[in-house]
């Protein structure tokens, strides 16, 4: 076989049982691999209804065709389950190599049911896989299980996917670390690993990817490498790592501020590229076969913020930062590392924290209540000292604030208006409230895991596609996307953009080498799909990759409207309903108008308008046996 | 002649050099079958690029008793003669960075060739953590470069 290994590894903790299993052509053609199969055979194999931390929930690791090839940035891993945070579809990506490795130990994709009697890791050195007593790893952070991982195997060329402490004490938002830093699953695929007693996959690949078209293959990914090489969007990225979006976001007055009411921080010339760069970069990472290479090693060398870490982000500045009102980037550097050493996601955490001191700001929370820390705006050394607290659950406070903001609510009386959540998961990375943002408030309340940037809508992939110009019905249309303030085309826009990002995502790419438009100069669907043609000799083009998107897309809304997620909950915190004018212009995002783009959106997909999939598109795609478990019309209720 | 000089601090760890060594030299990618290795560090970002110096006083061809190992006097590189080799993997044992490696399916050692002087792994590498130079076999540089190598390697946890 070529791309995909071909293989499926079954595990089944509570029996201590291994199965490999070939994987299905139906599999392979019709969801690719990453979050596409993950999500599919979620919706298979969960039973409706069940506790996310049930031994009933599985959670499923998933790359996909193109992981350890020469295709730029192929190094994406994708875990999924039913979310412990929002009941529906959680799943989340991250980078490093560890995926590259599964792929030539000789596997696509592992699932993992039941729940062990006591901690286990799994050991996969190619043929070879294992169950092995944990108990010596529980508890230790993620830096020191690979450390003890690497000594227990002799092999200082194992990777392993693992789980921190807080993964271990089902905090809501603990995540799987790939490496140490490379994290991936938001909305709690740490803590399902936590609940099942797993600690971690360990795995040694000596095989190879084999490849239909090694002269094709070769000139496809020479083409795209150089394509990227020489796009202005990833030069920057792999200079400035993500760091770069705190002064881009910032001059649009989208830095989420003070828990994403506002969208200027004072504070965010301390927390730019350039401030990392002069006073805290040791050195650049790259992620398996990436040209970019965005990621940066980091040091603070003194002082009561020293550490040293990797993988400082746009998406681990933003949360202590601007949302907490807090200007140390040392300071932050820190909690990064602590995120990472004991395994927490630091959008939802950061957002999680920043919720508490806008209670403590309205008076909701007293210094009783958080046992003796004062929540004030900007006050670093609270945060630091909540971090370790959250994640080993200590004091009835911290225990409390590891449930998530939304669960946090349900006790702090009247801080639902402190709330930044959607399907009960924190909001991560812009404030969709100032200026031209409907476009992302509309992807927020629609993305299939919660309200997250990386699900198509903000990355803006479609961007210069004919198929956009077409259904948005001309240029004209085009353009009025970048229109502040405008309510048109979004519908339309953000459902291809969607497709595109679940299918890319289950090709297991990196968001950041996606998207030919003007904004990036990336690789468009054609691009990617010659990539993905030539490596398996299977012939796709555009038209087919963006027709397995939008499968991909509905078979994880009827994953989620099964769980009772519909219309109700495509929807915003409601402080972004609140139109009016700021310095910098106006605010908010009128609720009627964006009723209007969810119709647009369902309409455009053949959902009805309660947002569920009818039974005329389920068919056409492929997913009939799916309608009748989610009560599907059988055409769309519009006239 | 040329020769490959490496930049071991510049190396980001995102190994291309090999997913590209393997395609061009065996059709497929694999970072075992890659005639040069990156040796990752993950914690501290302290990656080690182990590639062939075609050393002057080349201990693998030193090491070969079937004279499978030799130089190839177009390029100046090392090149395996894939009949004459037995597999004995004395030229694998000899070689302080481990950059000569045995084909267990085929039977036969593998090392860089220099892709016949213009090596793949520069033209991808996104870093200038390789560049091509030109230098006299018997260039001290490349024996340091070699031994300086095998001194990371060592020392990495």
């Amino acid at each position: 076989m070529y791309g995909w290994a071909g293989q499926r590894l079954k595990v089944y903790l509570t029996e201590g049982k291994i199965v490999k299993e070939p994987l299905s052509e139906d599999l392979r053609l019709n969801y690719l691999g990453g979050r596409g199969l993950n999500s599919k055979l979620l919706f298979d194999e969960i039973p409706p209804g069940i506790d996310a931390f049930s031994p009933e929930n599985i959670s499923m690791l998933g790359i996909g065709p193109l992981n350890g090839t020469a295709a730029p940035a192929s190094s994406r891993w994708t875990v999924s389950a039913k979310s412990p945070m929002t009941g529906g579809l959680g799943d989340g990506n991250g980078g490093g190599d560890a995926a590259t490795e599964l792929k030539f130990a000789g596997y696509d994709q592992i699932s993992i049911y039941g729940r062990s009697p006591k901690p286990v890791y799994l050991w996969i050195h190619d043929d070879k896989v294992e169950l092995r007593d944990a108990t010596h790893l529980w508890g230790k952070t993620t830096g020191e299980t690979h450390r003890q991982l690497v000594k227990d195997l002799g092999d200082r060329e194992v990777r392993e996917f693992s789980i921190g402490p807080a993964g271990e004490n089902l905090v809501r938002f603990a995540k799987v670390f790939a490496n140490i830093t490379r994290t991936g699953g938001k909305g709690g695929m740490g803590a399902v690993w936590g609940s099942k007693n797993f600690k971690a996959i360990a795995v040694r690949g000596t095989g190879s990817v084999k490849i239909a078209k090694p002269q094709e293959f070769y000139q496809a990914a020479r083409q795209a490498h150089e394509k990227l090489r020489s796009s202005l969007s990833c030069q920057v990225r792999g200079r400035e790592g993500t760091m770069q979006l705190v002064r881009f976001i910032s001059s649009l007055h989208s830095l989420p501020t003070r828990n994403q009411l506002e969208g200027y921080f004072e504070g965010w010339e301390k927390l730019t590229s350039e401030a990392f760069e002069a006073q805290y970069a040791v050195k650049h990472k790259g992620c398996s076969a990436c040209p970019v290479s965005c990621g940066h090693y980091y040091r603070v060398a003194d002082g009561p913020y020293a550490t040293h870490g990797e993988s400082n982000e746009y998406g681990t500045t933003y949360p202590f930062g601007p949302k907490c009102g807090i200007d140390n980037l040392a300071a932050i550097l820190l909690m990064t590392t602590i995120c990472d050493q004991l395994g927490m996601d630091t959008h939802s955490c950061g957002a999680t924290i920043s919720y508490a001191m806008e209670c403590w700001q309205r008076g909701l929370l007293t210094v009783q209540d958080t046992e003796n820390l004062d929540l004030s705006w900007g006050n670093a050394d609270a945060v630091l000292q909540l971090l370790p607290k959250i994640a080993y659950r200590q004091g009835a406070f911290a225990n409390l604030l590891a449930e998530g903001s939304q669960r946090a609510s349900l006790k702090i009386k009247g801080s639902e208006i402190c709330l930044r959540t959607v399907k009960g998961l924190e909001l991560s990375a812009f404030y969709p409230g100032a200026g031209a943002n409907t476009l992302e408030a509309l992807a927020y309340a629609t993305a299939s895991r919660g309200p997250d940037h990386m699900r198509g809508g903000i990355g803006r992939y479609s961007f210069g596609l004919p198929r956009l110009t077409a259904a948005l019905g001309g240029e004209e249309a085009v353009a009025r996307l970048n229109l502040p303030r405008s309510y048109e085309g979004r519908g339309i826009f953000l459902a291809i953009d969607q497709d595109i990002s679940s299918f890319f995502n289950s090709l297991n790419m990196c968001d950041f080498v996606v998207g030919a438009g003007p904004r990036k100069g990336c690789l468009s669907p054609d691009e990617l799909a010659r990539l993905f043609s030539t490596a398996t000799g299977i012939e796709m083009g555009e038209d087919d990759m963006m027709k397995i998107g939008e499968r991909i897309s509905n078979v994880e809304r009827a994953f989620n409207v099964r769980e009772g997620i519909k219309r109700k909950d495509d929807t915003l915190p409601r402080p972004f309903f609140v139109e009016g004018e700021n310095s910098w212009g106006p605010v908010g995002i009128n609720e009627t108008k964006f009723q209007a783009m969810l119709d647009e959106f369902y309409k455009f997909r053949g959902w009805d308008r309660d947002g569920v999939p009818a039974r005329q598109k389920l068919e056409e795609l492929g997913l009939g046996y799916v309608a009748d478990q989610i009560g599907a019309k059988a055409v769309p209720d519009y006239d | 002649m040329k020769s490959i000089e490496v930049s071991h601090s510049k190396c980001t760890g995102c190994r291309t050099c090999e997913m590209v060594c393997s395609l061009t030299h065996e059709g497929e990618c694999s970072t075992a079958k890659s005639r040069i290795r990156i040796v990752r560090d993950e914690e501290f970002g302290n990656n080690v690029i182990s590639s062939c110096m075609h050393c002057a006083e080349a201990r693998c061809l030193e090491s070969c008793v079937t004279e499978a190992l030799r130089r190839d006097p177009a390029t100046g590189a090392v090149v395996v003669d894939k009949d004459s080799c037995i597999a004995c993997e004395a030229c694998v044992d000899a070689c302080p960075v481990g950059a000569v490696s045995l084909d267990r399916d085929k039977g036969v050692v593998f090392k860089c060739d220099l892709c016949g002087g213009d090596p793949e792994c520069v033209k991808w590498c996104n870093r200038e953590a390789l560049v091509l130079q030109e230098s006299a076999i018997a260039s001290p540089a490349r024996e340091s470069m070699m031994l300086e190598t095998a001194k990371l390697i060592s020392q990495l946890p």
